[in-house]
């Protein structure tokens, strides 16, 4: 259980802009990310997933980067229930993800051991972790040996081991073959069905169909109002994603 | 002298185990390690800081310690006399034309060697486990160790690459060494002078042990990364 886990909070970016080499990345870009009270609380919480969509180059990326701490914006805030967000709070799950130079297993550890988890809750953590993400047979074998669909696990079991209040995804499966992609959907809508809020990047609408509650929009660097999934597909808000969504079909 | 002759001689020279020169290559040992691992000690951190942290002046200071991996070994042979003879600021403790002088040069030019490639290959992984360390929150200490952890390849090639330079050079260890005969004549001063003096079977003998552990730190090395799994 994180420590700052408590109730009815709030991942918000507020106002986020950001310019580089004269081009606008993100441009006054709003976005709340609820995060359901008590997420250990199986029964009574529900996390939500909402999905990202937006041409290349419209700044979901840059969105990502910089609510994980990973870049800065120019202007505006990040905070959660008023404050910018402490390490492992938010956890991220790259396209190209973090492979460090160790076993599959001391990958696994090396997260636990800097939250400051006992040695021996390390190895049983570990285990049961590898062993949800279908990796138990690899966990002895050097990272750099997984093929990209076991490296992407590896990387989620990373992020979830970190017990986050939020994960963001960002083309987390786009170069995975389709069972290791579904076995990441499955793994990530039943953390988020325990209570894990989710932001789901991804160019894959039929993804988006299949896992987001609610779509967010993104348009050279602005974020359109959220809609749930359904009304996004529907009735989109803007001509710029009525076209996203009409590539689909093409 | 015949080449087939000098040959010949080196090899006889080494099968017998001349005492002069085991000396030589045992000193030889002596002030090239002694110089690489004060050189490591102190490099392999500077390097590994300058590869995680972000500082006004940092890309001065990379370029320096670039440049500085190219430093004549005569000029800092000239400098290093200058500070120890007896008129130099560290003529008191009389380290002119000893092991200790020549192992202050090797260490001015090795660190920086250790320093560049440490850095260089830091580095690169700090900025593949950057997500990683921001998003658990791991401080400038953890992020060194854990670099030093799984780049022990890196830093090993680093710390070959300044053994390497160490035992190749000659120029700065003649200046303030002196080649003075049982005390700080070292492989390749040795093999300068005993080519002036036409003993070409010695010289040779010395030319053959230096490139046999030339190309063992490299095989090594090679061997090392070939077989590394980085695991842990």
């Amino acid at each position: 259980m994180h420590p700052s886990h408590t109730a009815s909070q709030v991942l918000q970016a507020r106002n986020l802009s950001l310019t580089r080499h004269g081009r606008v990345l993100l441009d006054r870009a709003n976005i709340t990310i609820p995060i359901p009270p008590h997420r250990e609380n199986k029964a009574k919480t529900r996390g939500g997933i909402i999905g990202l969509v937006g041409a290349n180059g419209s700044g979901k990326t840059t969105l990502i980067s910089v609510l994980a701490g990973l870049t800065q914006a120019d202007s505006g805030e990040v905070l959660l229930a008023g404050k910018p967000p402490a390490p492992r709070q938010v956890s991220v799950m790259l396209q190209k993800p973090v492979i460090m130079r160790r076993s599959v297993a001391a990958n696994c550890v090396y997260v636990l051991a800097a939250m400051g988890v006992p040695r021996q809750q390390q190895h049983e953590d570990t285990q049961a972790m590898l062993a949800k993400l279908k990796l138990t047979h690899l966990a002895k074998q050097t990272a750099h040996t997984l093929s990209a669909g076991e490296a992407q696990r590896m990387a989620l079991g990373r992020c979830l081991l970190s017990n986050p209040l939020v994960l963001l995804c960002d083309e987390a499966t786009s170069n995975l073959d389709p069972a290791s992609m579904h076995l990441i959907e499955e793994i990530v809508s039943e953390e988020a069905r325990q209570g894990l809020a989710v932001v789901w990047v991804s160019h894959n609408l039929a993804q988006i169909r299949r896992m987001a509650d609610t779509v967010l929009f993104m348009e050279r660097g602005r974020l359109s109002p959220p809609q749930t999934t359904h009304a996004f597909f529907a009735n989109p808000t803007s001509p710029a994603a009525s076209n996203f969504i009409a590539q689909e079909r093409i | 002298m015949e080449i087939g002759t000098a040959i010949s001689g080196a090899f006889w020279l080494l099968l017998r185990g001349d005492p002069q020169l085991l000396e030589v290559i045992w000193l030889s040992l002596q002030v090239n390690l002694t110089a690489v691992a004060i050189s490591t000690a102190i490099g392999l951190p500077v390097g590994a800081w300058l590869a995680t942290v972000r500082f006004r002046g940092r890309d001065s200071i990379i370029t320096i310690t670039n440049a500085l991996m190219g430093l004549p070994p005569v000029v800092v042979g000239l400098a290093v006399y200058m500070m120890v003879s007896r008129a130099g600021p560290l003529g008191v403790f009389e380290l002119l034309y000893s092991p200790m002088a020549m192992i202050i040069a090797q260490c001015i030019l090795v660190i920086p060697i250790i320093i560049a490639l440490t850095r260089q290959g830091l580095e690169r992984i700090n900025a593949d486990y950057t997500p990683l360390f921001v998003g658990l929150g791991v401080r400038a200490g953890g992020r060194v160790k854990t670099l030093l952890a799984d780049g022990w390849l890196d830093v090993l090639t680093a710390i070959f690459a300044g053994l390497g330079r160490a035992m190749a050079e000659v120029g700065a260890v003649m200046i303030v060494g002196g080649n003075i005969n049982h005390y700080t004549r070292v492989m390749t001063t040795s093999i300068t002078l005993e080519t002036a003096r036409g003993e070409l079977a010695y010289a040779l003998a010395l030319g053959i042990v230096l490139l046999t552990l030339t190309l063992l730190i490299n095989g090594v090395g090679r061997w090392l990364a070939r077989t590394s799994l980085y695991t842990i």
